[in-house]
């Protein structure tokens, strides 16, 4: 995956959010990282560091957690966490699922103040 | 727990302090809870109620670079009834040269070049529409950028993504890319008439397909000797 652009795309999100929510500093971001979203850890943690100079997010600690994959199985009904190898409703192994998380890249939340 | 500051955050897959730690003052936790991608998913989402809104149909076809996606197009051009009915984007990082080939054979096209980018985005889409994409079209088709991961990502508004595969790729790409694979509401196996000479396995690679995806159709395609491309084009509707 392009980490550093995902790393710039956050950037300016937590900056707009920053004269809408009235902050200019943040301490700390939490992210969740998708199993099945493509993004490698390391890269964003590297790349989030060059993308974070010079802003509001300078000094903000990066907090990764992952997000596992759950379906949602069209046989059965149920929603589990498979592993990415399996790729199949752990219930009972239909390959009828439907994603219904760990795709994504999100913010979760940020720690901020105000320094005058 | 973290030395500098007393952070509980040592059991995170990365705890980073990216400056010498300074005294921050009064903080307050504000709740984002966004995809990083919701800006490009909101432009997605305004580009297919354009598409609704003008009767046009837009497939998204994604692949490894070199799967054979522009050759697919060329052929597909020839053989329509009527090409003013067809609109092509074509993505690539640099050159015009997928643009050019397809230009050859009548086509109406673009060349979208996203330079640095390895996946055309809503964005880039979003600026062509009621310009070089007409509400005249019908049928828009997608050559996105080659490459199996960041596309699949990147919803552009459109109907459905489409995915290629060609003989001379591995058998267990599908497996090995779950994620567009899956989410393709068609698959298209392409080049099989270098079958003969490879040692590639057909029932391999759709059960590979079948592991990720039970239920889209497979198209085995030859755009060079013709095979299939009925098929195909009775997919369009042309």
């Amino acid at each position: 995956m392009h980490e550093l652009s995902l790393a710039q795309s956050i950037v300016r999100t937590v900056e707009e959010l920053s004269t809408t929510r009235n902050f200019n500093r943040v301490t700390k971001i939490r992210l969740s990282v998708g199993a099945f979203s493509g993004v490698a850890t390391e890269s964003l943690n590297f790349c989030f560091s060059e993308a974070a100079r010079g802003t509001v997010l300078a000094e903000a600690e990066l907090v990764l957690e992952e997000t596992p994959l759950t379906v949602r199985c069209a046989d059965c009904g149920k929603e589990s966490m498979p592993a990415l190898e399996e790729f199949c409703c752990k219930e009972c192994a239909s390959t009828q699922i439907r994603i219904v998380d760990g795709k994504d890249l999100k913010i979760i939340d940020l720690e901020v103040s105000h320094v005058p | 727990m973290c030395r500098d500051c007393g952070c509980q955050t040592a059991n995170k897959i990365a705890h980073q302090h990216l400056l010498r730690f300074q005294p921050h003052g009064p903080t307050r936790t504000l709740t984002v809870e966004e995809r990083v991608l919701a800006k490009n998913d909101a432009i997605a989402r305004q580009n297919r109620e354009w598409f609704g809104r003008h009767d046009l149909r837009v497939l998204n076809l994604i692949s490894s670079p070199g799967s054979g996606k522009t050759l697919l197009l060329e052929k597909t051009v020839e053989r329509l009834q009527d090409r003013t009915r067809l609109t092509i984007l074509t993505g690539d990082q640099e050159r015009d040269y997928d643009a050019q080939r397809l230009q050859a054979r009548g086509a109406k096209v673009k060349q979208l070049n996203t330079l640095s980018a390895c996946h055309l985005d809503a964005a880039m889409i979003e600026k062509e529409l009621g310009g070089f994409v007409s509400p005249a079209s019908g049928l828009l088709i997608i050559e996105n950028i080659g490459n199996l991961v960041c596309p699949a990502a990147f919803d552009l508004g459109e109907h459905c993504k489409i995915a290629l595969l060609s003989t001379t790729e591995g058998e267990d790409k599908p497996t090995k890319y779950p994620l567009l694979f899956h989410e393709a509401a068609l698959i298209l196996i392409t080049k099989t008439d270098l079958m003969p000479h490879l040692d590639w396995s057909l029932e391999k690679c759709e059960a590979h397909i079948r592991k990720v995806n039970p239920k889209a159709p497979i198209l085995k395609i030859s755009a060079k000797t013709g095979a299939g491309m009925d098929s195909w084009l009775d997919y369009l509707g042309k």
